[in-house]
């Protein structure tokens, strides 16, 4: 274990949100302690983090129209519209259209790293 | 390192067994990268839940749940669900004919019964529920009612009887000896809980009833025999001397419990009784009632009754009908109150998160963004996104838009 801290965005996907409520679960059943929950989601936070930059390599790119940006505490925030999709793997190419999306994204130079 | 070379994935998961498109590409991918996260959360919080001395059997139960409430999401087919994504065709359905002859027939004799029960239930409900008096102790002589003609309940016996108790109750103007039929719950009206269809014919009638009790002999459409428990069919006027005669016995019960009450009042309070009984004695010649003290107090009250008019202005306040048929309008809401619509936050598009489960959100890291003019590049990774009810996960993303 290392000391590295690691970013909790991750708590607001899906898999996050799932192990979030797990979490609450017991916790309402008074089965485990909150500090104990904290402690499994910053598990989380740094597993998600190594799986995702050791064991996936699909790339994509998106365009479309940018409706709000925000940039504060290092956090990129984009509201993006009409936006279009385009995954690339192992030479499949499929697109996804989508009336909207919000971005959040933290600084791949995690704070310290600089 | 491609995912299909990974040890773990199931033969079903690998990407070069996927059939179509939509199931191929990101789907199963991110359903085994989803694994292999829970699988080092739970390898890693083993030592944490060893600490907090915490059952490893309880860790088990986390990923179960975990799991669980990942799929109920539907983002993606994971490898702990049950059927694999590939099945480009569904298995066939077993066909519904044999499974539901078989349900639906226990079911109909069923909702039969449960219809007579229904048919057979409102008659039996109105009669057994209709007139169902609690005694009160000293004031009413027990005995069981003979049943209202159904329809009219001026001709309830129930009713008289009520009657009589509000008369009590407005003289002795003691709500504690004589219980309101409403607070009490002791009176039900006929037909008023088993029959909604009768309230707004009753509403008025129990409104009359109980707002000026009648001295001048029987409603307009009484007829001019009355069922009295004690009594076969005796006729109006001899059950209004029979009732008179009943309510002079229960005034006397009563007037000698008060006077007991005043005796122990003037114990406690010997100045101001003397003062106060000759003082009562003036005010009860108003058409004012006296307070309840006041009437405590004063031995020498004999309780005349009060004229028609000196009661009814007391009356509406004493017995009161519980409102069965919707909300109170007292409790008509306030709409200027704190936390009403007028408090609703400005929306605030980019924070407002959306009302799905699932929202339409990317979560990443950057390496780059960049603008020139009004043209936005951007070099994103590691993300997760979910988009249209389904999740991807991405290595790297590139996006171009302009402002």
């Amino acid at each position: 274990m290392n000391n590295q801290t690691y970013y909790e965005l991750y708590r607001r996907s899906s898999i996050g949100m799932a192990l979030t409520d797990a979490l609450d679960d017991l916790i309402s059943e008074g089965r485990i302690a909150p500090q104990l929950a904290m402690k499994i989601l910053s598990n989380f936070d740094r597993s998600i983090t190594e799986v995702l930059a050791d064991r996936v390599k699909a790339n994509l790119t998106f365009k479309g129209h940018l409706d709000t940006y925000r940039f504060c505490d290092e956090v990129w925030t984009f509201l993006i519209k009409d936006v279009t999709f385009k995954f690339q793997q192992q030479g499949q190419n499929q697109s996804v259209l989508a009336d909207k999306v919000k971005i959040v994204s933290c600084n791949s130079k995690r704070p310290g790293e600089q | 390192m491609p995912l299909s070379s990974l040890r773990s994935v199931p033969f079903w998961a690998r990407s070069d067994r996927c059939v179509t498109r939509d199931s191929g590409n990101g789907a199963n991918k991110q359903g085994e990268v989803y694994q292999r996260i829970i699988q080092e959360v739970i390898d890693t919080s083993v030592i944490d839940f060893e600490e907090a001395g915490v059952n490893a059997s309880t860790l088990e139960e986390l990923k179960q749940v975990w799991q669980q409430k990942l799929s109920d999401l539907h983002v993606a087919h994971f490898p702990w669900d049950p059927t694999p994504p590939e099945v480009t065709v569904p298995p066939p359905q077993p066909p519904p004919a044999p499974t539901s002859p078989a349900k639906t027939q226990p079911q109909q004799p069923g909702i039969k019964q449960e219809s007579n029960i229904q048919n057979s239930a409102g008659p039996a409900g109105q009669n057994a529920g209709g007139i169902r008096i609690k005694p009160e102790p000293g004031l009413e002589p027990q005995g069981i009612y003979a049943s209202p003609a159904p329809g009219n309940p001026t001709h309830n016996p129930a009713l008289a009887e009520q009657r009589a108790r509000q008369n009590i109750a407005q003289k002795l103007n003691n709500p504690l000896q004589v219980r309101p039929s409403g607070g009490g719950g002791g009176l039900m009206l006929p037909g008023l809980a088993s029959n909604p269809s009768q309230h707004s014919q009753q509403r008025p009638q129990n409104g009359q009833t109980n707002g000026i009790p009648q001295h001048d002999g029987a409603d307009e459409n009484d007829d001019d025999s009355v069922q009295m428990e004690g009594y076969r069919s005796i006729s109006r006027e001899e059950a209004d001397r029979v009732l008179l005669r009943r309510i002079g016995a229960a005034e006397r019960e009563s007037a000698k419990a008060t006077e007991e009450l005043a005796n122990a009042l003037r114990g406690l309070k010997t100045t101001s009784s003397s003062s106060s009984s000759s003082k009562s004695f003036k005010k009860r010649r108003r058409p004012k009632r006296q307070d309840a003290y006041e009437a405590a107090l004063d031995g020498t009250n004999s309780y005349p009754y009060p004229s028609t008019i000196t009661s009814s202005s007391s009356a509406h306040a004493t017995p009161r009908i519980p409102q069965l048929d919707g909300e109170s309008e007292d409790e008509v809401a306030d709409e200027d109150a704190i936390n009403s619509d007028l408090d609703d936050p400005e929306e605030d598009e980019i924070d407002n998160e959306d009302e799905d489960e699932v929202p339409q959100i990317m979560l990443c890291m950057y390496d780059k963004v960049q603008r020139t003019k009004n043209k936005w590049k951007c070099v994103l990774k590691d993300g997760v996104l979910t988009i249209n009810t389904k999740e991807y996960v991405f290595h790297k993303a590139n996006g171009e838009y302009e402002w």
